[in-house]
């Protein structure tokens, strides 16, 4: 809570200063046309309003464009086909830095770059390892999902110690598919409920389901959990993962939701590991504006407790006082040690 | 049983088809005696078992049923085997993957909607008509069906109007597949894209950020908490956990399936769809509105997919999301095919494809095992692949599936 406090701090003198610098007095947007940075933010497939990645993005992009005036503009990709020729178009049409989101952008980033050396770029969840080719131009913004799983795993050890479930101390995490990410919330769930709670029992299963929309499979892999006394299910599992939660709602045990705080789904979420993309976005489109020609690529941002982006989101309403006070005091203790470095959870990869 | 009977040799002995069905109900036994429960822990007993289920293949092979016959032996084969290998494994790790009420009321779960999708498409391709715009017609279904029963208050309209929808995208794909004759495989994709873009619009735009309502009215589950009651205790636990709280189109679908047997293959109506699809010409020439009988048959595929569809989104999980089918459809098609385009053997490949969904996930509940829940679930389409190839008595679609009618 107190890195979130301090990164709006942080923004707002930031921003402070960016309005000092586009002109004293002056309310009017235009104020310094020359100096208005052009950023693009190319989506991966699923839209916009997709509720994980490409959503935060463009939240980011919002931000940046209403509190650092830049100029923002958002390319939608619609088939995997799509993705290096909005690359290009946005290279072109002299966007200076170009977002590229989605870890399947690697490919395209790793192509198109070399060939535009004067754009910048950067690709969220993109690791620079992957490219091959190298290119200075390009930064990788990658993210620390087994802190937020660490953190959330904690909060569930320290509940299912204080209220057992059917006098069973288990719980478990679903995610849809083996990827990276996924892996890196879930392992760092088990590791931190074992550390809350020695006595805990972690299930983690995979719901088999590429294509991160099918409710049904992780409904289905959620309720065999329950049924083997699971009493807090952490879905990891984008949107496949609401049918999970709406098991977790049906059987009166808590849900952990993923990326963004899903809170607003109800009381019977726990907690959410949250992965913010759109502070990562707004984090680089500020560094980009602040100094373009400063911006440099050749390796990866990594995003993390430390930083802010990555962390757990609001405690249900249900939560006694004294239960809320309990892990809150715990859990942040937590978090300060992972930001110190004192605490690093595993990430399984 | 038409058909069935149709294609036996003249020269069948006598009882090869339920000695056939005995010997695949054998090799089942074999596997199953060396998994928990019972928990043999030599093969000898599974292996008597799945000799004789051999045993039975061969003679259902010897006397012309080939595919069933063959099938058996295979049965057999793969029952002695997975008893060899159960035997190897420790006793808690069988235990940690085979619970048998919880696989098989999943099982029920995964089934459901591709039984809906496989009769409905059994409709469209028996007249004629390839159907693989299936899974758009489910994504509309579960769609509408969502917002239906969001506007209306009442999952009953949310059914009826998941149907409709589901219906009028069939409507689209009948016209350019009957009346502009046009490919009906680029027609179905097309028709696929568009549910999925029509689905994908309004829920953005309809429900924004949030999804759909937590309070969406739900089609009911159907408690039945007598069965628990039934002796011996063991055995009523068990079917209460399998049956006693499965929702009301998983029932709903058995109902479906007795209708559409006898609809196809009992009725006037059904002959009239079989011929359109077999012989056109023939079918035109006593008679038969080549055009109206198809028509009928894919909206009806459509409605039926739709309902498949409502049952994801207001019957299990209760929300919609985007392409939250994920290729149902086209499992569902899958299945219709290894069911050699009839209802019961549909089934009976759905609750396979079903099977294999939920015992996946089991795997993984042995870390050791946990790689394997992907290459089983894989199993099923390699068993449709090898259907469709031939290799057991091949799957023969109807005649004039695909082939778009020319009136004189």
């Amino acid at each position: 809570m107190k890195s979130k406090r301090l990164l709006l701090l942080a923004i707002a003198v930031v921003a402070a200063g960016a309005a000092l610098a586009a002109g004293l007095g002056s309310s009017s947007s235009n104020a310094a046309p020359r100096a208005t940075a052009r950023v693009a933010v190319v989506t991966d497939i699923g839209g916009l309003n997709d509720k994980g990645f490409n959503h935060l993005a463009y939240v980011g992009l919002q931000r940046a464009q209403s509190k650092l005036g830049v100029d923002g503009r958002v390319f939608i990709t619609n088939t995997a086909e799509d993705r290096l020729p909005n690359l290009r178009s946005a290279a072109q049409q002299g966007y200076g830095l170009v977002i590229g989101v989605g870890f399947l952008m690697f490919d395209p980033l790793d192509k198109l770059a070399p060939a535009v050396p004067n754009t910048k770029f950067a690709g969220v969840d993109v690791p620079y390892a992957l490219l091959a080719s190298k290119p200075a131009n390009v930064r990788g913004l990658v993210f620390k999902e087994q802190e937020a799983g660490y953190l959330v795993g904690y909060i569930a050890g320290l509940e299912i110690k204080r209220h057992p479930y059917k006098g069973k101390q288990v719980v478990s995490g679903v995610g849809a598919n083996k990827v990276p990410a996924i892996i890196h919330f879930l392992t760092g769930y088990a590791a931190g409920a074992k550390k809350a709670n020695p006595k805990v029992t972690v299930l983690i299963n995979y719901a088999n389901d590429p294509t991160f929309a099918d409710q049904a499979k992780c409904k289905v892999t959620t309720q065999n959990q329950i049924s083997r006394g699971s009493g807090v299910v952490f879905e990891a599992a984008g949107q496949c993962g609401l049918g999970g939660l709406t098991a977790a709602k049906q059987s009166g045990v808590w849900g952990i939701g993923v990326d963004a705080d899903q809170s607003f789904l109800g009381p019977h979420i726990l907690t959410s590991a949250t992965k913010k993309v759109d502070v990562a976005v707004y984090q680089t489109i500020q560094a980009y504006a602040q100094n373009p020609d400063g911006f440099t690529g050749g390796s990866d941002q990594v995003f993390s407790v430390k930083n802010g982006a990555v962390g757990y989101g609001k405690l249900s309403p249900k939560l006694s006082k004294a239960d809320r006070a309990y892990i809150l005091a715990r859990v942040s203790n937590i978090a300060k040690q992972i930001a110190s470095g004192k605490i690093v959870p595993p990430s399984g990869t | 049983m038409s058909t069935a009977v149709e294609r036996a040799p003249a020269s069948a002995l006598a009882g090869s088809e339920p000695v056939g069905i005995a010997g695949i109900g054998l090799g089942v036994l074999a596997f199953w005696l060396a998994l928990p429960p019972v928990h043999s822990r030599t093969v000898a007993l599974p292996a008597v078992v799945g000799a004789a289920a051999i045993a039975c293949g061969a003679w259902a092979v010897a006397g012309g049923r080939r595919r069933l016959g063959w099938a058996a032996v295979a049965a057999g084969v793969i029952g002695i085997a997975g008893a060899v290998l159960a035997t190897h494994a420790s006793v808690s790790h069988l235990q940690a993957v085979i619970t048998w009420s919880t696989i098989l009321a999943a099982t029920l779960v995964f089934a459901t909607p591709l039984t809906y999708a496989a009769i409905g498409g059994m409709f469209s391709e028996r007249s004629g008509v390839v159907n693989i715009g299936l899974e758009g017609m489910m994504l509309m279904g579960a769609f509408f069906g969502a917002y239906g029963a969001d506007k209306t208050g009442s999952w009953v309209a949310g059914v009826l109007i998941g149907m409709a929808s589901g219906a009028a995208l069939a409507l689209v794909h009948a016209f350019f597949a009957i009346h502009l004759r046009a490919d009906q495989i680029v027609g179905g994709t097309a028709v696929n894209f568009l549910a999925l873009g029509i689905t994908g619009y309004l829920y953005v735009d309809i429900y924004g950020n949030n999804g759909t309502p937590d309070n969406l009215p739900a089609i009911p589950d159907v408690h039945l908490g007598w069965l628990g009651s039934i002796p011996p205790h063991s055995l009523g636990s068990f079917l209460d956990e399998v049956l006693g709280s499965q929702n009301l189109m998983v029932w709903l679908s058995f109902v479906l399936l007795v209708v559409a047997y006898i609809v196809m293959f009992r009725t006037p109506l059904g002959l009239h769809i079989r011929s359109v699809g077999e012989h056109p010409r023939a079918a035109d020439t006593v008679g038969i509105s080549v055009y109206g009988v198809r028509y009928a048959s894919v909206v009806t595929s459509g409605a039926l997919a739709a309902l498949g569809g409502a049952y994801l989104s207001i019957g299990f999980v209760n929300s919609f999301t985007e392409n939250m089918t994920a290729g149902r459809g086209f499992i569902a098609l899958a299945a219709l095919i290894f069911g050699k385009w009839r209802p019961f053997g549909a089934f009976a490949a759905a609750l396979l494809f079903g099977f294999s969904s939920a015992f996946a996930p089991q795997l993984q509940n042995v870390d050791a095992w946990s790689t394997y829940g992907t290459l089983f679930e894989a199993l099923p389409y390699v068993l449709t692949l090898i259907a469709v190839a031939g290799v057991i008595g091949r799957s023969i679609p109807p005649a004039a599936i695909g082939r778009p009618y020319q009136k004189q």
